[in-house]
């Protein structure tokens, strides 16, 4: 909700030029009142853990949750003959972003003994066939120029979105991301039990960025 | 005194390996820690430090979320030792009394002391688990009560987590008891007999005094436990809903790895430490007061 309308708001923030509570207090406020106030997203979700979720999910005790490439297999392993579909956050005026990132990405350190084997390393993974076989491994979208394959799963569809780089994952954006993040995940639980209102979550936000920025 | 030092040498060179792995990986990091605290350490290398003075403990003392686990560490301190004594007596007079089966009883009361805390937390939040699958919500609902969100609302966490830990740790304190009370003499009890006391008047002015020392030895742990508690919430809770079951261990752990301010993460360690200390020395000088000799 924040990047479409705004691609550099992350950035701005980072930077100094902008706070937490200037470009997420709208975007928390919508998600709030659209996920939460209307019981969609019920408290009893705060006392499951991954793997609960995904198997109630699996189990068709519940309609959303939030997944990725890495819960398909576990979701097709419980029941094969669940019909699900997946979409993209819709901001107000209607622009789709996937919530996503890269994956970790390979290098080789400049103190290594090995570099020649770190070498023909990185060459194998980049061939072409071997790209498709991590590809199968990962259930993951790759982006590279000319290798074709197929997802073969709901994630098919999200592949021109990938090349195209329609995907974003805010809090690996931020400055000081693991403090910050970890104050969100806190704060979006504390709104929920009614310990704290999510008007402040922002505010909890700039309040750790201004301690982790000492 | 020097024949005293020649007398006491092969005792000294016995401890002597037992001294240097505890002074190496207890005592030097411990003065390294308070030494850091005064420090912008990053956590890597100790070089290009800068004493900063007392900042790394004022951020500690302004931190919300500090002040929150001090309340729940304190609170916790307070009842989970104080439950587990309270049904640990009566387990250990239970299984010393004359059961055909108490030594069966003895083992299954004791086995949930053995697997590991992380353990019982995954395998407990199955248990506690808020929808109406949780294995204590189904058994709840079969006797026509409603549902409970165990671990999703902050005070039924909070309570999930001591119900998990006392679960755990009551046949361990409990075979303390059992210990000390079979070290009781009998004729205590068969003069008390003689005397016409009742089982109340036999356990209150025989078994409880004579249990003073158990007491004291079990509460201490208790309390160790309760101010270190760090994995069970975690693999139960994850220290939410919020910060309803953040313990201060967790605090420490995510000030210094999540938000690498190893600076501030010492300087919690620091006061915590002195917190316990001083926790501890109160606490065993007040109950060895009431120990028989």
């Amino acid at each position: 909700m924040v990047i479409s309308q705004e691609p550099d708001a992350d950035d701005k923030i980072n930077n100094g030029e902008s706070t937490y509570a200037e470009k997420y207090t709208e975007p928390f406020k919508l998600w709030y009142d659209d996920m939460v106030a209307t019981g969609l997203y019920s408290q009893m979700a705060l006392g499951l853990n991954s793997d609960q979720v995904i198997d109630m999910f699996a189990n068709e005790e519940v309609a959303m949750i939030h997944g990725g490439p890495w819960t398909v297999s576990t979701i097709e392993q419980k029941n094969p003959d669940l019909a699900y579909d997946l979409f993209a956050i819709a901001d107000k005026d209607g622009n789709c972003v996937y919530p996503g990132a890269l994956n970790v990405g390979m290098s080789i350190s400049t103190s290594t003994e090995h570099e020649e084997a770190c070498r023909t390393f990185l060459e194998f993974m980049q061939r072409d066939e071997n790209i498709l076989k991590w590809q199968k491994v990962s259930n993951n979208a790759i982006i590279v120029e000319g290798v074709d394959y197929e997802m073969g799963t709901v994630f098919e569809k999200v592949k021109e979105d990938a090349i195209s780089g329609n995907f974003y994952l805010p809090q690996i954006a931020w400055k000081n991301s693991s403090g910050i993040y970890k104050e969100v995940l806190t704060g979006i639980q504390d709104a929920i039990t009614g310990a704290d209102t999510i008007e402040n979550i922002p505010v909890r936000m700039d309040e750790k960025q201004a301690e982790l920025s000492q | 005194m020097k024949v005293k030092i020649k007398k006491e040498l092969p005792y000294l060179g016995f401890i002597l390996p037992a001294f240097i792995v505890y002074t190496v990986l207890t005592v030097i990091p411990l003065v390294q820690t308070l030494g850091l605290s005064f420090t912008d350490w990053d956590g890597y290398a100790i070089r290009n430090l800068h004493f900063i003075g007392l900042e790394n403990y004022k951020s500690v003392f302004a931190d919300r979320g500090m002040k929150s686990a001090l309340i729940n560490t304190c609170v916790y301190s307070l009842i989970f030792p104080a439950l587990t004594t309270l049904f640990a007596i009566p387990l250990a007079l239970a299984l010393n009394s004359r059961m055909k089966t108490k030594n069966l009883q003895r083992a299954v009361f004791f086995f949930p002391s053995v697997p590991s805390a992380i353990i019982l937390g995954y395998l407990w939040a199955y248990i506690l688990a808020p929808t109406r699958n949780g294995l204590l919500n189904k058994a709840l609902m079969l006797f026509g009560l409603k549902p409970i969100m165990w671990l999703a609302v902050p005070k039924w966490a909070f309570f999930s987590v001591l119900l998990v830990n006392l679960w755990g740790q009551i046949g361990w304190h409990a075979c303390i008891y059992l210990a000390q009370l079979q070290s009781i003499p009998a004729e205590y009890y068969e003069a008390a007999i003689v005397d016409g006391a009742t089982p109340w008047q036999k356990f209150r002015y025989v078994t409880f005094p004579m249990l003073a020392s158990a007491m004291t030895t079990s509460v201490m742990l208790l309390l160790l436990n309760s101010m270190k508690l760090y994995d069970l919430p975690f693999a139960l809770t994850s220290g939410g809903p919020g910060t309803a079951t953040t313990m201060v261990s967790q605090m420490i752990i995510k000030a210094g790895f999540v938000e690498k301010s190893y600076g501030k993460a010492t300087a919690m360690s620091a006061v915590f430490f002195i917190f316990i200390a001083v926790v501890s020395v109160v606490q065993l000088k007040l109950m060895k007061k009431r120990e028989v000799d």
